[in-house]
């Protein structure tokens, strides 16, 4: 009878135990990549030089709920990074780098984050990113665009950058 | 049952650990509209022409240099998807053609280091006020900027009537080439 009662405890609290232990990601502000593109001033020539911007996009790993927090507030977690195309062309290739270390969210400690400092090639696949232990918000990134010409036309191009966290354990 | 219900509890903190969340960002990017055309070299690109009388009485003028071939044709373009081509036209818009002269002005094929999808020659034309094409099916492309690049512009002039040459003293007019829209 004992072990029939734990058996059910356990069914019932571990679900409310572990489900908690949820990470989210936001993101803040939307990338236009205009503003530097060179006007092109001599006939005959393309676009020289690849577009980048510093620290427009900020992303912040917080927990869903204060309860998870105070039960576990160094968890650590990965990000990974893909992009999903609306309207896209595959010659331009979009690069992403993490140009700070963000803060810790309601501390005063150092933030606990590693990796993603190096400008990689976001493709349309998952890849990993960079990672961290607790609450980090205001995590700067820069974007890098490159093969843009005038061969591929005048038009709008567009694509969703897609952050994923995950618990890592 | 028994193991059933153990391997649960093993199994599901590893399942729940793996949770995963998103968030998403959206990046725009505009490519304008870009039409540009100019004749190479730049600064002087003059070219002359001569007509001179004959040294012996009876016999028809002659012209020295009756062609040249030394100016460069370069441009870019860059169309929204609704157009399909561009054209390059050409015109005499300042002065006149001194009568009793033809001039005529033939653009090479392309050669150079751009890339895309640059026009073809329309074939050696007869200049006049009214705008004429001399490339044609200009895409999204860019030509290489200077000399060497593009299409290479012969311009070449006879003498169509000689009843009507008169001696005109120094003449200048004005070839304009027009990026256009088809």
């Amino acid at each position: 009878m004992i072990k029939q009662v734990l058996k059910l405890v356990g069914f019932v609290f571990l679900p409310c135990m572990l489900s908690g232990q949820q990470l989210v990601v936001q993101i803040e502000g939307d990338v236009y990549m205009n503003e530097n593109l060179p006007a092109i001033s001599e006939a005959g020539t393309d676009y020289s030089t690849a577009l980048e911007t510093q620290s427009v996009v900020y992303v912040s790993v917080l927990y869903d709920d204060q309860l998870n927090k105070g039960k576990n507030p160094n968890e650590k977690w990965r990000v990974f990074l893909h992009k999903q195309n609306m309207e896209w062309n595959d010659a331009l290739v979009l690069e992403t780098r993490r140009t700070g270390s963000g803060s810790r969210y309601n501390h005063p400690g150092n933030p606990n984050i590693s990796d993603g400092e190096n400008f990689r090639q976001i493709t349309n696949n998952p890849a990993y990113f960079f990672r961290g232990r607790g609450e980090i918000v205001q995590i700067p990134l820069a974007l890098k665009l490159n093969g843009f010409s005038l061969t591929l036309g005048a038009g709008d191009f567009e694509t969703s950058l897609v952050f994923t966290v995950y618990d890592d354990w | 049952m028994k193991y059933g219900s153990w391997l649960f509890f093993v199994l599901f903190p590893l399942i729940t650990f793996g949770q995963w969340e998103t968030g998403q960002v959206s990046v725009f990017f505009t490519l304008p509209e870009v039409a540009l055309v100019d004749i190479e070299p730049d600064g002087d690109n003059r070219v002359q022409f001569t007509v001179l009388p004959d040294s012996e009485s009876g016999n028809a003028p002659t012209v020295e240099h009756s062609t040249d071939n030394s100016l460069w044709l370069n441009y870019s373009s860059a169309l929204p998807a609704t157009q399909n081509s561009r054209s390059i036209t050409a015109e005499v818009a300042q002065g006149v053609v001194p009568r009793g002269i033809k001039l005529f002005l033939e653009a090479s094929e392309f050669s150079g280091n751009g890339g895309g999808s640059p026009g073809q020659t329309a074939g050696p034309i007869e200049l006049s006020n009214q705008p004429r094409p001399v490339i044609s099916g200009i895409g999204n492309c860019y030509t290489g900027d200077g000399v060497g690049s593009g299409h290479q512009i012969t311009l070449a002039i006879e003498i169509a009537d000689y009843t009507a040459i008169e001696s005109a003293g120094e003449t200048s007019f004005v070839v304009l080439y027009t990026l256009t829209d088809n």
